[in-house]
């Protein structure tokens, strides 16, 4: 038996240092929670988001860079007899081609943020997704602008399709976005076609559900969702998703309306911060695009706030 | 001092992988947690002569370079390297059932006691779901890196350092 409780020096300064450890994380984190988000661990993190994005995009590069060396290998392996000019000159085409497809994918990309950018007149800076969160408990994006572009934390950032997420925190050159689907998100929503008001909300599977709509509104499926602008975390009239399932029936106190979220995680590459849209200017029109019914009303009181509030905006 | 160098290099290993793979490597709702891995494959492979800075420190950088609470992650590292290496000491029977088997309780107990102070912290979801939705996921991702962790730290990092001490102490008990 291989017991090993003895009181000596190492284990009493072991147990000293387990107390202190213990006490200084407990501390750490009632500093985190009561200090905001302007406060100094939470500055420090910000820092760090910023200092360790373009590690992470070797990460997310390197792990392309493997696929294609693997699968060059594998060419090589596969030419090793031949090794003819026209097996070369194959392989230069075939990597042009692929290059080619990512240029075109990122026009394609970039031409969907031009689009909405139109549609909503909106007035922002677009960035590149450098960074996405480590951990599974949180649903995060780091991008490559911060307030040296004039990014501020609390302003909305949309994808190709729509709103995506918030600015929570910023540097001078990243800034740190919480995405819709994170379970401390939450949106003020507005259904279009019944004009029912709601809150979207994040969630750890990474669904977005409609809470709080009046219990006597018939929810549809493939009814839009967009911002509502109450609150005035989030810009008013930019689209959030569509509902996918609504599960129980109006006067149902229990029913849940899932709504699908715009863009994956995993697929955003580039957003957009916006500054203001054309609800902020006091503006109505087809807030949806193409799927809108072009009813909608402007003006719900605090438009334009965009500082981030607690409670439209999420917390931590 | 010399001895404590290759537990900072893993260390560093463990903290330069969560940053720039753990990100790239979820698998559904599971993310890897490398540093835990770490920082328990070195609880049960050291138990005897347990540190509590690289945990504590370990623990604090996964916090400061993710999206939680700041010293959350630096609270569980710590607490389960205490336990990990108490049931350690308490239950080896020179199997390697028993490290594994503390192993997997550890992964499991960590993202549990995460998951438990993430909603301490605030956030808006049930136990219920945290437990289904990413401390089970999590908690068994974790679990397969540090089985695969746990045999690569003996190697590389302690050395054989753990049958020595077994030696010492046994020699020492008798």
């Amino acid at each position: 038996m291989a017991l090993n409780f003895q009181n000596t020096g190492h284990t009493r300064l072991a147990r000293i240092l387990l107390v202190v450890f213990l006490a200084a994380s407990i501390l750490l984190m009632t500093v985190y929670a009561a200090e905001g988000q302007g406060g100094f661990l939470h500055g420090l993190q910000t820092q760090l988001h910023a200092i360790s994005a373009p590690f992470q995009t070797i990460g997310t590069s390197g792990g392309a860079l493997a696929e294609g060396a693997s699968e060059a290998v594998g060419d090589a392996t596969a030419d090793a007899g031949t090794l003819s000019e026209l097996k070369r000159q194959n392989e230069e085409l075939t990597n042009l081609l692929a290059q080619t497809e990512e240029y075109r994918l990122e026009i394609e990309r970039l031409q969907g943020l031009l689009n909405l950018k139109e549609t909503y007149s909106i007035d922002g800076v677009s960035g590149r997704v450098i960074g996405h969160s480590t951990d599974a408990w949180n649903q995060t994006i780091t991008i490559d602008i911060g307030t040296s572009s004039g990014v501020e934390a609390g302003l909305t950032v949309v994808g190709p399709s729509g709103v995506v997420g918030q600015v929570v925190s910023c540097s001078a050159g990243s800034s740190t976005v919480r995405l819709l689907s994170d379970p401390n998100s939450g949106v003020a929503a507005m259904i279009q076609s019944v004009r029912a008001e709601g809150i979207v909300r994040g969630s750890l599977n990474g669904l977005l559900y409609l809470e709080n709509v009046d219990e006597d509104i018939v929810v549809e499926v493939g009814d839009v969702v967009l911002t509502s602008g109450l609150g005035g975390s989030f810009t008013r009239g930019l689209l959030i998703g569509q509902v996918v399932s609504v599960t129980g029936k109006a006067s149902d106190d229990t029913r849940t309306i899932i709504v699908a979220a715009n863009e994956k995680a995993a697929s955003l590459e580039e957003v957009m911060v916006v500054f203001s849209a054309f609800s902020d200017a006091g503006e109505s029109g087809d807030a949806a695009g193409s799927s809108g019914s072009g009813d909608q009303t402007s003006g719900d009181g605090d438009q334009g706030s965009q500082d981030g509030d607690e409670g439209d905006g999420g917390s931590q | 001092m010399a001895e404590r160098l290759p537990v900072a290099v893993g260390a560093v290993v463990a903290v330069l992988l969560q940053v720039v793979v753990a990100p790239n490597v979820h698998v559904f709702a599971a993310a890897p947690n490398f540093i835990l891995c770490y920082v328990v494959a070195i609880a049960v492979g050291n138990a005897r002569k347990v540190g509590y800075v690289m945990p504590f420190v370990c623990g604090l950088l996964y916090d400061l370079l993710g999206s939680g609470p700041v010293g959350a992650m630096a609270f569980v590292c710590v607490a389960v390297t205490f336990l990990a290496s108490l049931a350690f000491q308490a239950l080896d029977n020179e199997t390697l059932f028993i490290p594994l088997a503390i192993v997997l309780v550890s992964c499991f107990l960590a993202e549990l006691g995460y998951g438990l102070l993430m909603i301490a912290c605030g956030m808006d979801v049930s136990l219920l779901d945290a437990l289904l939705q990413v401390c089970l996921p999590c908690g068994l991702y974790d679990t397969v890196l540090s089985m695969i962790a746990y045999p690569l730290v003996l190697r590389f990092v302690l050395r054989g350092k753990q049958q020595n001490e077994m030696t010492i102490i046994d020699t020492g008990i008798d």
